[in-house]
């Protein structure tokens, strides 16, 4: 059974490939200038791991001087940005900088964007792994400089050589933001493969591209989890004046500016967009809007429970360490994806519901495996010596995965919900090529920054993140409340 | 009697390879062996939690012998309290102490009167009464541990594999948890495979010693002389 539902699981995440393959009965051929798209993917990954690893780890040692209470509302902040769908980032650039387009807007995007995560990752392994070594240098009076260069940035070299490739993998298969900042170029495989289908409907193209990106990606992830120690050590948990001494709250405002910039462009431009909206009578009236906001729901909706329902189904079926790390490797092509689903779910069909449905379903294929790389399968090796002790008292699978998994897990499972809701109600990528017309907040958002109706966009992303963010604090309660009692 | 015929794994820089080792079906066999040496490898091949590239483990059973080593984990109807308890932490001392004697019930072919009414005794044999309702995550570690052996206990093994089950507790708490298990093993008459670094453990115990040292066994004797060998 455990075996029949594994299976299941990499069938679904094989047929966007397999699905490329049929329809391109076969053939594969790279498009011209497919050397060019290497090199120029490649620089803008690479260029996006080094700045956002850079801007993380100064972040991170901005953080890391703060006070424990400031420290810890900061770091919530600063991890916004890596959380709040990029529509939000592209409304910022969009205002701020509208002449700046191409691999410089995507890169600093990708870096900022990501910069968060690896800031709150640098601090909690500095304060739960070396406090206790922070306190001795204090005594011994290392300088701050010395400390760093010397102790710490060694000590975390194996992790950032990990971030480096994750961050390069994200963004060597980037969508949402190339598709809009990246102008006509190609500047990641995504990219190329959406050209492909959408404007030369060059299967063969997108088989070959589709596999080029896959087996690069499945090496670059495979190798960079395989170096992540997934079993937790010993934690130090002291709150130690030493970890604040070897930090310098200057530099945290390099993660903190970003994301306010995010949200005072936000909102300054929601305040005065009311009047565009008005007038943007042909995209929008009361009616439409209302009806836009309740597709929203439904398909965000529906994206974040078939997200988690995956997740969790894959985790309560008890993949091996090879099988979850071939999961955290997995990044299917989005307009891959979106082909399959237009073929599952109506070919052609325009109807609202179909769309909404391609929309959900395909967002589910995209997040479930960045989710399950984010914490799932941490999660799931932490749970992994309760299973073995379950399996030698002679507990059923059955057992094992209802009565030891699911208890613990459910918080995971309405985490993840919210989460992928909250993305859901911020994609504008999927929904470009699955959708017929603008459905959702965010297809109709995207409408707007394109015709450079940027104020009246931020009401609509305002309204859709603020939606989202509803959604994910109800769903993040519900598991909290389930669990009933904190389990440590 | 229990012989573990062969047990040879390769991990690349690490070998083990044991031959004719016998684990005792009455009573203590001590398996000593400083950090590194390959014991907790050892009792994870015996588990059936690593993949080994030969075992041979025979047992013998009234019906005849039987190789353990060939069946499935939860068929082997061994017991194991690992350091630190490793109890499910969502869920109460008796629920996990219930948990156990459910899968017995479900894989063994226990009893449900039996094992529901072992459930009760081992809470009162470990003196467990108090914590009984208390979740897993909020025992102390004394608690942790008796829990883990009633757990361990519920299913009536044919083993029990206790992996340095006292190295998390402190000394005073050490002795006294000490004699706690070893006197319900006793009373339970259930062999216990013990694994330790600490020659105290030894103290009192009737049965056998072995010791391990990179990866093989280096000494194979009866209890008493060991320890008085091991005290000097």
């Amino acid at each position: 059974m455990s075996r029949l539902s594994r299976t299941l699981v990499f069938l679904l995440f094989l047929a966007p490939y397999v699905f490329s393959l049929i329809v391109a009965q076969g053939r594969m051929a790279l498009p011209a200038g497919f050397l060019g798209l290497v090199q120029s993917s490649f620089l803008q990954a690479a260029l996006s791991a080094l700045f956002a690893v850079t801007l993380g780890i100064l972040t991170g040692v901005g953080l890391l001087g703060l006070p424990q209470r400031l420290r810890r509302s900061t770091e919530a902040a600063v991890l916004v940005g890596s959380f709040v769908p990029s529509i939000a980032w592209v409304l910022m650039w969009m205002v701020l900088l509208p002449n700046v387009r191409g691999v410089t807007a995507i890169v600093i995007l990708h870096a900022v964007s990501s910069a968060g995560l690896i800031a709150s990752a640098v601090v909690r392994k500095v304060r739960t792994r070396w406090a206790g070594s922070l306190e001795l240098a204090m005594v011994e009076g290392a300088p701050r400089g010395l400390m760093w260069r010397r102790g710490l940035l060694p000590l975390l070299r194996s992790d950032l050589v990990t971030y480096l490739l994750t961050i390069f993998a994200s963004s060597l298969s980037s969508f949402s933001i190339p598709l809009l900042m990246g102008g006509a170029e190609a500047w990641t495989f995504e990219i190329a493969i959406h050209q492909a289908v959408r404007i030369h409907s060059a299967w063969d193209q997108v088989a070959a591209l589709t596999l080029w990106q896959w087996i690069t990606l499945t090496v670059l992830l495979f190798v960079s989890r395989s170096r992540v120690p997934l079993r937790a050590g010993a934690i130090d948990h002291r709150e130690s004046r030493a970890v604040e001494k070897y930090g310098w709250k200057p530099l945290v405002l390099l993660g903190v500016m970003p994301v306010a910039s995010v949200l005072i462009v936000l909102l300054s431009s929601a305040l005065r967009g009311v009047q565009q909206l008005e007038t943007a009578g042909l995209l929008i009236d009361g009616g439409e809007l209302g009806a836009v906001v309740l597709v929203s729901i439904f398909v965000a909706h529906l994206g974040g429970l078939l997200t988690a329902a995956t997740t969790l189904f894959f985790a309560l079926s008890r993949p091996s360490e090879t099988e979850r790390r071939l999961l955290s490797s997995y990044v299917a092509p989005s307009a891959v994806i979106t082909g399959l689903m237009l073929l599952l779910v109506g070919m052609g069909s325009v109807s609202a519901l179909a769309d909404a449905l391609r929309i959900s379903f395909g967002c589910a294929l995209v997040f479930a495996p960045v989710l399950w790389r984010m914490r799932w399968h941490v999660e799931l090796s932490t749970l992994e010596r309760q299973v073995e002790v379950a399996e030698i008292f002679g507990a059923s699978a059955q057992m094992i995965a209802w009565r030891i998994l699911w208890p613990q897990l459910r918080p995971l499972f309405y985490w993840t919900w919210g989460v992928a809701t909250f993305w859901a109600f911020g994609d504008y990528a999927i929904g470009a090529v699955a959708a017929s017309r603008p459905i959702t907040l965010a297809l109709l958002s995207r409408a707007l920054l394109e015709s450079y109706r940027l104020e009246a966009a931020a009401i609509l992303i305002g309204l859709g993140l603020f939606l989202g963010f509803l959604s994910y604090l109800f769903f993040s309660n519900r598991g909290e409340r389930n669990v009933g009692r904190k389990v440590s | 009697m229990s012989v573990v015929k062969c047990l040879e794994h390769d991990y690349g820089d690490f070998k083990i390879a044991i031959h004719n080792w016998e684990i005792l079906d009455q009573g203590v066999t001590a398996f000593l062996g400083p950090s590194g040496s390959g014991k907790s490898s050892v009792i994870r091949h015996l588990l059936g939690l690593e993949k080994s590239d030969r075992l041979q483990w025979f047992w013998n059973e009234e019906t005849g012998q039987v190789d353990l080593a060939s069946m499935l984990i939860r068929d082997r109807r061994l017991g194991v309290v690992f350091q630190n308890g490793e109890l499910f932490p969502h869920m109460t001392a008796k629920q996990n102490i219930e948990f156990a004697a459910e899968a017995a019930v479900a894989s063994r072919g226990a009893k449900r009167s039996e094992v529901a009414a072992s459930v009760g005794r081992l809470i009162q044999d470990l003196s467990l009464e108090r914590a009984s309702e208390t979740l897993a995550v909020n025992l102390s570690g004394g608690e942790r541990q008796r829990v883990a052996l009633a757990r361990a206990l519920v299913g009536r093994p044919r083993l029990i594999l206790l992996d340095e089950p006292f190295s998390a507790l402190d000394a005073e708490l050490r002795r006294e948890v000490r004699a706690i298990v070893f006197r319900v093993l006793a009373e339970h008459n259930i062999p216990a495979l013990l694994v330790t670094h600490d020659p105290e453990d030894l103290v009192g115990l009737q049965g056998k010693l072995t010791r391990i040292q990179d990866g093989r066994i280096v000494e194979d004797r009866s209890m008493t002389r060991a320890v008085e060998g091991e005290r000097g």
